[in-house]
C-alpha cells in the first residue's frame, strides 16, 4: 500500500529542515545523485 | 523540495475536496434516480392503454433496472417524455400520472416528469465530471509521491558527501523508507 500524500510531508519537511543546516554550514546547493537540487 | 512540500499540501487538499465532490455527487446522482425511477414505472403503465390510439407515436421502450447504464437509461426515459408529449397533443386533456407520496396520490405532468429526467441526466453528468477530476488528482498525487520518495531515498548520500566523518549533523540526516 502506498504511503498517503500527508505521510510524505513530514519526512519533505525534515529533510528541508536538515538540508538548511547543512547549506548553512557547507555554504554549498546540495546537489542529489541525479544532479537535481535538493530545492 | 519547498514547492514540492508545498505541492503535496496542495494535492492532498486538492484530492479531499475531489473525494468530497464525488461523495456529493454520488448522492445527487442517487437522489435523483430514486425520484426518476417511479415516475417512469408509472408513466410507461399509465400511457401503455392511451399510446395505440395515438398516430405517429413511437412505441414506449422496455421498463430497464435502475441500475441500467445511465445513458441507456436516459434514452428510455426521454422515448417516454416523447410519447407522453404526443398523447398529450392528441388528447383534450394533458395526462398525468399518479404517484403515491407517502399516504397521498400526487399527479405528475409531463413538464414534471421532463424535469426529473434533466436533474438525472444533469447528476449523471456531473458525477463523471467529479470521477475524472478525482481519479486526475490521485494520478497528480501519485506522481509527486514518485518524485518526493526519489529525493527522499537520495537524501542521505548527498548530506554525508557534504558533511565531514564525524559531523554532529551526520547523526541526525533523516532517513526514510518505503518499500
Amino acid at each position: 500500500m502506498s504511503t498517503s500524500t500527508l505521510d510524505y510531508v513530514p519526512h519533505v519537511k525534515n529533510a528541508i529542515a536538515h538540508w538548511q543546516q547543512v547549506e548553512a554550514k557547507t555554504n554549498k546547493a546540495l546537489l542529489l545523485k541525479d544532479k537535481t537540487n535538493l530545492s | 523540495m519547498a514547492e514540492l512540500r508545498d505541492r503535496l499540501i496542495a494535492v492532498h487538499s486538492d484530492n479531499l475536496t475531489e473525494a468530497n465532490n464525488l461523495q456529493r455527487a454520488q448522492e445527487t446522482r442517487d437522489a435523483a434516480l430514486k425520484t426518476l425511477h417511479p415516475l417512469v414505472k408509472q408513466a410507461r403503465t399509465s400511457l401503455k392503454g392511451l399510446v395505440e390510439d395515438v398516430p405517429g407515436a413511437k412505441a414506449l421502450p422496455a421498463l430497464l433496472p435502475a441500475n441500467s447504464e445511465p445513458q441507456k437509461y436516459l434514452q428510455a426515459a426521454n422515448d417516454i417524455a416523447e410519447v407522453w408529449a404526443k398523447v398529450n397533443a392528441s388528447d383534450a386533456e394533458p395526462v398525468t400520472i399518479p404517484i403515491l407520496v407517502g399516504q397521498e396520490t400526487v399527479q405528475v405532468t409531463q413538464a414534471a416528469f421532463v424535469a426529473a429526467v434533466v436533474a438525472f441526466s444533469s447528476a449523471v453528468d456531473t458525477l463523471m465530471t467529479a470521477r475524472s477530476a478525482e481519479a486526475l488528482g490521485r494520478k497528480t498525487r501519485d506522481s509527486l509521491h514518485k518524485i518526493a520518495k526519489a529525493k527522499l531515498i537520495a537524501y542521505p548520500a548527498a548530506a554525508k558527501a557534504r558533511l565531514a566523518d564525524g559531523d554532529p549533523l551526520r547523526a541526525t540526516i533523516p532517513t526514510f523508507s518505503n518499500g
